[in-house]
């Protein structure tokens, strides 16, 4: 089997060695261009190494540095960053910051950007502060080292303050650009529009947006933590192998205009231009089948084949007069439990961005309500499926208007697959509506 | 001002082909030109274009006449301008490109030179979405410096724009208008080049309310020459009230101090203040060097043009 | 590619009430491209058109044809165009001409403003771009068309509208003679903009009539 390892750390040797030893092929990606080209249906391995220092990852470590310390010397942690710092380097400094101030040492934080908001953050922050540790933003710093102690002395534009700490740890986070190189020739996508989210793969190290394409920073990761998580890339590769994943979406080329729509939309890189072939063709390792460009295709040329039952198949029971088209991912999950008695129909699919116009257009001539239940902001799977059938509900409603029909026969809810109280309630309005 | 200007009006009959411009007399003579304008009305009766031509006699060396401006249909220039013209005021036709193709711009041309009219201001024109016809075709068969280099050539050479003579050609003193504070101003002095280049001989500007920067503009004018080619005058806008001034700072393009919005805001009587504030710009551009007059535009209020030239003590 | 945009629904609703047998005819190239009248729009039209008062009677069946303006194209759906009482053509204008001339006592109906020849500058989002005067200038202007980017088609421009690199008319529309401007600044031609671009034969464009283009080599002497 082969895999691709794209990235130029000075771990990329050991980690070929590590998949090697596991019985995989493993191509070398030396340039953006290459990791590109050469992983067409193969997962990717992208590898970076940011600096991470060791004093907020090792434990171990910092107590032994802190113990060697003079009492009463204070300690500063500087971060020196001129953007923001991502928030997991935060909680490392936050967490590292209290277990030194416990042991009754004046600790200040010295950052050149600082965070308007500590969003998850913000016990570590206030208990950081409630153990007297300071924070102080600053514009420019200058150290002078004389032997042990550090002489720190910073300049806020309006006062300036020295300090003298024989403990001074630099967390200045540098990320390896060059991920972001790689990450755009694969088109990778985070929620907020850009490419890697340092912050996610901190906490989930391996996982990227994308089906078969994982990060590795190895910065984040000591050794034995990265063993365990090439461990499970490599069981995650086999898996999918072993799987019949097929492809949800499928082009016919007859009717393909290559109109581009669907590369540009679809979420999750799927979509090529095949040279050989007059039209777009699909990455089957990399579709999910949320469904997404069957929805834009113009032409109409993309279905969904049979992997997901949810590719709208109908139960064509009009005994209820309220269909529901629900995201798999979270409405329909909800409907399952709160539903199973009830005056509305439910058809999953496989995202609120699989939706059609003239599906709610079809379904209105059946049912007197239409619902289009998806998943809340940020929670979308594919980014921004939610969003996508919100503008489409829009544009039905408007049509439905211009020609005198009430749009509100189509509702639009956003919910998560654990507050099955949105759908009960939108139900229990439509059961009194019926009656 | 010279004989031709006083009171004796012009009509068709007593002119000849030899009659020129009495403008371009004025201008020549380094007399500081004083214009104004007449907006022709939105119906049929001459008798208004009449009055207003009337009330400005004696107080302006000549007065434009718009060409369906801002795309609303009004009387036509030429027609209006004729009649200014029996009244006893020296008229100039202002000509877009809007709404006639080259045929029917040569054939006015032909008519308003036979019916004695002598100067000519060429436009771009708005367009017409401004207006109240949004609907209609524009033409813009040619544009504004295409327009002069026409009106040029008929005078120059005795050519049609298809290079061919013509018979007794007319030979109007043409002018063009500029925006000095359009950006970028490299590209606005490229055009005004262009425009005298092809054939215009006076500017009239945009109105002027910032006249710390009109010299700035004045200044890099006279290093390229530009007052020595054609003669310049200043545009002024006099309102009447405080919505009158915030509206033409609407208008894009137009460059307003605060100060006089200020001005106009806090005075007891805005008209008053409008007047003064019109007064006081004008006595500063006297004072520019290479300015060869000034265009009065008193929108709706064409009535108050000779208490201003009176009390700015122009036309002496 | 040719630009056009889909009628108000109730536009087309008052074309086609008469009819009782409607084919809805998409077209397969520009227009699908465009988003305005491919399958996925004519099958999104033919929902609408179902749920509109007083159709509901209407028999509506969705075909595509691969280009409405090659002859062949249209002919493989004779069948089901003869069998209709009136066609709803999702082509551009020369789209529905064409099917019109083919199929003389038809009916057939526009479902498409055609609007340009444009680019595609983002997902869901066109510019016009070309309209096809005729006698291309474009090395003149430093590849940005005066004629239809212009709103005034000036060739000496930019007016004195313009203001901050912006049409007089709508500020979110470029003024091109700023955009020829700076382009030529980029390339260090601003010497053309000294020149003065003559009148404009505005033969060659639509004001000399109807034009027609025969390659000679291959077309024959006679014949449509």
């Amino acid at each position: 089997m082969k895999i691709v390892l794209a990235g130029n750390s000075v771990r990329t040797g050991l980690i070929k060695s590590f998949f090697e030893n596991e019985g995989f092929e493993v191509l070398l990606a030396g340039t953006p261009k290459e990791a590109k080209a050469s992983s067409d249906g193969y997962p990717v391995i992208i590898v970076g190494s940011s600096v991470i220092p060791g004093f907020l990852i090792d434990d171990g470590y910092a107590q032994r540095v802190i113990a060697g310390l003079e009492p009463k010397a204070p300690a500063v942690m500087l971060l020196d960053r001129e953007t923001e710092t991502p928030s997991f380097i935060w909680d490392l400094v936050l967490k590292r910051a209290v277990g030194i101030a416990a042991g009754k040492r004046h600790v200040y934080v010295l950052a050149r950007s600082v965070r308007t908001e500590f969003p998850g953050l913000e016990r570590s922050y206030s208990k950081a502060r409630a153990h007297g540790v300071t924070f102080i933003k600053y514009e420019k710093v200058s150290v002078v080292q004389n032997d042990a102690v550090s002489a720190v002395m910073i300049d806020d534009g309006v006062m300036t303050l020295e300090i003298e700490t024989p403990l001074l740890v630099d967390c200045t986070y540098t990320e390896d650009r060059s991920v972001l190189e790689y990450a755009e020739a694969l088109r990778l996508h985070t929620y907020d529009g850009g490419l890697i989210n340092a912050d996610r793969w901190f906490l989930s190290p391996g996982r990227t947006s994308r089906r078969g394409v994982y990060y590795i920073d190895a910065g984040l990761a000591m050794s034995a933590q990265l063993e365990k998580i090439l461990l499970s890339i490599a069981d995650e590769i086999r898996l999918m192998a072993e799987m019949d994943v097929g492809p949800a979406a499928k082009i016919d080329p007859r009717k393909c205009a290559f109109c581009y729509t669907c590369f540009r939309l679809c979420p999750h890189g799927a979509l090529y231009p095949d040279d050989s072939a007059v039209s777009m063709s699909v990455r089957h390792n990399y579709c999910s089948g949320c469904g997404i460009c069957v929805s834009a295709c113009p032409a109409n040329a993309i279905e969904l084949t049979e992997r997901s039952e949810a590719s709208g198949k109908r139960q064509t029971d009009h005994s209820k007069g309220t269909v529901a088209f629900c995201c798999e991912n979270s409405a329909a999950i909800a409907a399952r439990t709160v539903l199973p008695d009830n005056c509305v129909n439910v058809i999953p699919i496989p995202c609120g961005g699989s939706i059609r116009a003239s599906q709610i257009a079809a379904a209105l001539r059946e049912y007197e309500r239409v619902i289009v239940a998806v998943c809340n902001d940020g929670a979308c799977k594919h980014f921004d499926g939610n969003k996508l059938a919100s503008r489409q509900v829009e544009r039905i409603r408007e049509e439905l208007a211009s020609i005198n029909i009430d749009p509100q026969r189509i509702m639009y809810i956003q919910l998560s697959h654990a507050m099955p109280n949105v759908m009960h309630n939108m139900v229990d309005n439509e059961r009194n509506r019926a009656l | 001002m010279t004989d031709n200007m006083k009171a004796s009006p012009v009509t068709h009959s007593d002119v000849s082909l030899e009659y020129t411009s009495g403008l371009e007399r004025e201008f020549g003579s380094g007399e500081f030109v004083v214009t104004a304008e007449i907006g022709p009305p939105r119906g049929a009766d001459a008798s208004h274009v009449e009055k207003t031509a009337c009330s400005l006699r004696g107080f302006v060396h000549a007065a434009n006449v718009t060409d369906n401006q801002t795309a609303i249909v009004r009387m036509s220039s030429i027609a209006a301008a004729y009649i200014g013209q029996t009244c006893g005021v020296e008229t100039i036709v202002q000509m877009t490109c809007r709404d006639r193709n080259r045929i029917a711009i040569q054939s006015d041309l032909l008519g308003a030179y036979a019916l004695g009219l002598r100067n000519l201001l060429c436009l771009s024109g708005d367009h017409q979405s401004f207006g109240d016809h949004p609907q209609s075709k524009n033409v813009f068969d040619i544009d504004s410096i295409q327009l002069i280099r026409l009106a040029a050539d008929m005078k120059n050479d005795g050519v049609f724009a298809n290079g061919k003579k013509g018979k007794n050609m007319p030979k109007f003193f043409i002018g063009a208008t500029i925006n000095p504070f359009a950006d970028p101003e490299e590209l606005q002095l490229i055009r005004l080049r262009k425009k005298i280049e092809a054939g215009a001989r006076f500017i009239q500007t945009q109105a002027v309310y910032d006249i710390d920067r009109f010299e700035k503009w004045m200044e890099k004018v006279r290093r390229l020459g530009i007052h020595k080619e054609a003669y310049i005058q200043a545009g002024i806008l006099v309102n009447k009230s405080l919505r009158s001034i915030e509206m033409t700072r609407k208008v894009s393009g137009m460059c307003i101090p605060d100060s006089l919005i200020e001005r106009m805001r806090k005075a007891e009587n805005a008209q008053e203040e409008g007047v003064a504030i019109a007064l006081e710009l004008i006595g500063r551009l006297r004072r520019i060097e290479g300015l060869s007059g000034i265009h009065i535009m008193a929108v709706g209020w064409e009535s108050i043009v000779p208490t201003i030239v009176r009390e700015a003590g122009l036309m002496q | 590619m040719i630009v056009a945009e889909r009628k108000p629904l109730n536009d087309i609703i008052q074309m086609v009430r008469p009819y009782k047998k409607l084919l809805i005819a998409a077209c397969g190239t520009c227009v699908t491209v465009c988003m305005a009248g491919g399958e996925k729009e004519a099958l999104e039209l033919s929902s609408l058109l179902g749920l509109a008062d007083g159709l509901e009677d209407k028999e509506i069946i969705v075909r595509t044809i691969q280009r409405q303006c090659d002859r062949e194209f249209i002919l493989e759906s004779d069948e089901d165009i003869r069998a209709a009482d009136a066609v709803i053509s999702m082509g551009c204008g020369a789209g529905v001409q064409f099917i019109a001339e083919l199929y003389p006592s038809k009916r057939i109906i526009p479902a498409l403003n055609t609007k340009f020849i444009g680019v595609n500058r983002d997902v869901g989002y066109w510019t016009e771009m070309c309209q096809g005067c005729g006698n291309c200038l474009l090395d003149r202007t430093a590849g940005i068309c005066p004629v239809s980017r212009c709103s005034k088609s000036i060739f000496n421009g930019p007016c004195g509208g313009s203001s901050g690199g912006r049409c007089e008319i709508d500020p979110d529309l470029e003024c091109a003679w700023q955009l020829i401007y700076e382009r030529l600044k980029v390339q260090d031609r601003l010497d053309t903009l000294t020149e003065t671009i003559p009148p404009r034969d505005w033969s060659s464009n639509r004001d000399g009539g109807p034009r027609r283009v025969r390659k000679s080599s291959v077309s024959p002497e006679v014949g449509k």
